[in-house]
């Protein structure tokens, strides 16, 4: 049970003290950006309607890390933006006050109730989380109810929570129907409101700073772990989180990359090499993504033949379909302009953004959608992502940009030019 | 399922079957990478597999990290794979033979995994479905109806298991097979380092340190906590490590409120005077190290110089001394009572082992909690000695923490930051 500070203040190395300590004044003058509370009570009307569509008495909702996943339900109901474990759990009753369950107590804790727009923050008593959520459950009167488990990542795995997690729950609610939601998330999540989109906009604009200091940190005699650090130096210092930075250098002499490194390593850059990347940046728990290829000095003449020929036209033809009402088929059938011109690409041509990567997936030969989303629509935000790749497989100049889809258009997030960067 | 080769398919990229399973390109050839060597990964399989014998388990499947306290695991120790995006990611090892890793991705992020790792035999999970390959692979050695133990992404008491779905999927696959948990294997073999784990460790302190450093000279009034964070993370990155965690906390120094760093780093702009908690976790070629020191941005406030010099710097300097072979975890448990003894308190935690991230054993100011084995220290244990001196009206505080290895003269710092209440040039 928790403690006010009053009372423990002076028994802070009881373990049970410390744990469980409520009502500090640490952390008080810390600041972050929140959304606002009515942006929150969006967030809870919309799951609350589909909980009483779907007859869900509460909804439990997941964090990250977990694999495509950057905090998920759990950041989008309360807030936090602590990617340390796919145990991070938020509790949704059909009324009431939600429930923020988080790994650690004390002044964790603490720092997690001045980010989070949660006020119950519940510490898992050294990982005791099943513990905790059933606690939590017995409170709301839920030991027979119906409880709704949203999935962690956006490909629908059915990854929700650790095993043990999961049995705990089973087992100390005998008489519960416990069930995963599939796909609920996104569904709530695909069109995007007006504070969510000013979100993603900053996300992309922090994203043109990280690109700005790549610019300036691809040099001959750099590593590409060098351009990687800043690149990611330059997102956190402006407030941003790093979501990933994938980044790779080739000679575009003899290159062999198809795509950016997602582990950028100890090579260092010369004169004639191409840095392929792709970025994404987070603001508020929301990414965007981005990358265009750097060269280090002029490229071999292939190289910029490609880019005139092939990789700029290519873009230019599939960014003017993002606009309402195109079908999904139609992109896809854009994307075969690569192929038109005697090369290839990776696979994935676009896909959707909730708050990482999600559906729908525009493919080459494969197009994976909801019904509701094979048209674009204003509110929809889409990564559009052609990796032209050279007919012999062996170099890939990946552009992409994170579009938001409105009334008028779309527009990328990022204000970074479309071009074959030279440094 | 199947391998495409390159030179067979190199023209069919953009086929997402050919794409997401190709293998043997020449694609990512000059990466550098610090890897352990191959001595070092047969040490850990064999560990591994002694371990199996004489538990009687024909398979182990290893997840990895990202958990709460994880990073990478049984799957990074043994695979070298250093990829924090999930608890769903897999070794899997019998008892003869070359290991699987079941990897969340293919096409070219697979192959920049197949350099970066000791196993060969790298698959990329087809949309998730992990349990897929494993299951497959378990049935290719005629293992379907053996016993399979699954390790634990985190060590610990209550530990924590990969998630319900693949588990389930798991169990679905294999009905004839026993599958059991198997938790606390992986710290039993990991708690003791080999010489090679000590040396990255050590490279991750320097890394850590550095880190430190430059979040220092970037500490001057006006700049963000997160600014302080940034500027620590991009000497990890270039140096090739990855940044585990960076907590930066920031308070007025005239009348001070947090006892330890900031899990999340806020825009709070630091003033003159202002008292800076810092705690970095940088990891290096699949292993972490820690440091954490309280700074103060140009003058330092007269409690804040008292409170170092009479309870956080000497109650740090009494636990070091204890850290040599032979001592029991009693005695530095019992050493804690100096903060009560000086009229001030202290955060329950003491000091942690370090598996890859903070592991077993536990030292706390009330009790200690470990395995049996390692109620001493022993030369080869890494420990964070992290004491979190707090004043006696709670309000504020003072983290100090270092990495050690213990060895037989002692102990090795490996995180070697100046003994010092920290104040920087900025006012």
């Amino acid at each position: 049970m928790p403690h006010q500070f009053e009372q423990v203040k002076d028994s802070l190395d009881n373990i049970e003290h410390f744990e469980q300590v409520i009502g500090t004044p640490w952390y008080r003058d810390a600041i972050y950006e929140r959304f606002s509370d009515a942006e929150h009570q969006r967030r809870y009307r919309l799951l609350r309607a589909k909980m009483a569509e779907r007859g869900i008495d509460c909804v439990i909702a997941s964090g990250s890390g977990s694999n495509w996943s950057f905090g998920a339900g759990m950041s989008w109901l309360s807030g936090l933006t602590l990617h340390e474990g796919l145990a991070q759990y938020v509790i949704v009753p059909r009324e009431g006050e939600p429930t923020l369950i988080c790994a650690d107590g004390g002044a964790t804790a603490e720092a997690i109730r001045q980010a989070a727009v949660v006020s119950d923050v519940r510490p898992s008593r050294g990982g005791r989380f099943g513990d905790v959520i059933a606690e939590r459950l017995i409170e709301l009167g839920l030991e027979a109810g119906r409880i709704g488990i949203l999935e962690a990542t956006a490909r629908n795995t059915g990854d929700a929570m650790p095993y043990n997690h999961y049995q705990t729950l089973l087992e100390r609610f005998p008489k519960a129907t416990f069930e995963i939601l599939s796909r609920l998330f996104h569904e709530l999540l695909y069109i995007k409101g007006a504070e969510e989109i000013a979100a993603i906009e900053k996300a992309g604009a922090v994203l043109d700073l990280g690109f700005e200091a790549m610019l300036q940190a691809a040099r001959p005699g750099a590593t590409e772990r060098d351009v990687m650090a800043a690149t990611a130096e330059a997102i956190i210092a402006e407030g941003g989180e790093v979501e990933f930075v994938i980044v790779g250098a080739t000679s575009t002499g003899a290159p062999a990359m198809p795509f950016g490194n997602i582990r950028p390593s100890g090579r260092v850059l010369q004169q004639g090499d191409v840095l392929v990347n792709e970025l994404a940046a987070g603001a508020m728990g929301y990414t965007a993504q981005m990358g265009n290829p750097v060269c280090v000095g002029e490229p071999a003449p292939a190289v910029r033949r490609f880019w005139d020929e092939v990789v700029l036209p290519g873009w230019n033809l599939l960014a003017s379909y993002m606009r309402p009402g195109v079908r999904l088929e139609e992109i896809q059938q854009a994307g075969r302009f690569y192929r038109e011109r005697g090369c290839q690409g990776r696979p994935l041509v676009l896909h959707g953004m909730d708050m990482i990567t999600a559906h729908p997936r525009i493919g080459a030969d494969k197009i994976v959608a909801a019904d509701f989303e094979r048209v674009l629509k204003p509110g929809m935000t889409h990564m559009l992502e052609p990796d032209a790749i050279t007919a012999d497989g062996m170099l890939g100049l990946f552009v992409g940009r994170t579009f938001v889809i409105n009334e008028g258009g779309g527009y990328s997030v990022c204000k970074t030019p479309v071009e074959l960067f030279v440094v | 399922m199947r391998l495409n080769d390159f030179s067979r398919d190199f023209d069919k990229l953009d086929n997402e079957e050919i794409y997401a399973n190709i293998h043997n390109t020449p694609w990512y050839h000059d990466a550098v990478y610090e890897l352990f060597s191959e001595a070092e990964f047969e040490r850990r399989r064999s560990l591994m597999r002694r371990a199996m014998a004489e538990r009687g388990y024909d398979c182990l499947i290893v997840p990895g990290g990202q958990s709460n306290w994880s990073q990478g695991a049984g799957m990074t120790w043994l695979s070298g794979l250093i990829d924090t995006r999930g608890m769903a990611q897999f070794v899997v090892l019998a008892r003869e033979g070359e290991p699987l890793l079941v990897y969340g991705m293919g096409g070219s992020h697979a192959e920049v995994v197949r350099r970066t790792v000791s196993v060969k035999d790298v698959w990329a999970a087809s949309r998730g479905r992990f349990a897929d390959r494993i299951v497959e692979w378990i049935q290719e050695r005629g293992l379907e109806r053996g016993r399979i133990g699954i390790l634990e992404c985190i060590s610990g008491s209550p530990p924590e298991f990969p998630p319900q779905a693949q588990v389930g999927a798991l169990e679905a696959g294999l009905p004839d097979a026993t599958i059991e948990f198997a938790p606390g294997l992986f710290h039993e073999l990991a708690y003791l380092k080999s010489d090679e784990e000590i040396e990255a460790i050590a490279k991750a302190g320097v890394l850590a340190v550095l880190a430190l450093k430059a979040l220092i000279a970037r500490a001057a009034p006006g700049v963000t906590e997160h600014a302080l964070a940034a500027a620590a993370t991009r000497v990890i990155l270039a140096g090739g490590g990855r940044p585990d965690f960076i907590r930066v906390g920031s308070t007025s120094g005239a009348s001070p409120a947090i006892v330890s760093a900031n899990p999340i780093p806020s825009c709070r702009k630091l003033g003159t005077g202002d008292l800076i908690l810092a705690e970095v976790s940088a990891g290096f070629m699949g292993v972490t190290a820690q440091v954490g020191n309280p700074v103060c941005v140009g003058n330092v406030a007269p409690a804040l110089r008292k409170f170092w010099n009479e309870a956080a710097q000497p109650g740090f300097s009494e636990l070091e001394s204890l850290l040599k072979p032979g001592v029991s975890l009693e005695s530095i448990r019992r050493a804690g009572s100096f903060y009560r003894e000086r009229g001030c308190q202290c955060a329950p935690l003491l000091l942690h082992g370090l598996d890859i991230a903070a592991s077993s054993p536990w030292v706390y100011v009330e009790r200690w909690q470990s395995e049996p084995y390692e109620e001493r220290l022993k030369s080869g244990m890494i420990v964070v000695l992290k004491p979190n001196a707090i004043a006696p009206d709670g309000g504020w505080g003072m983290r100090v923490s270092r990495t050690y290895a213990i060895t037989e003269q002692g102990h090795q710092r490996l995180t070697d930051y100046p003994l010092e209440l920290t104040a920087t040039s900025h006012a």
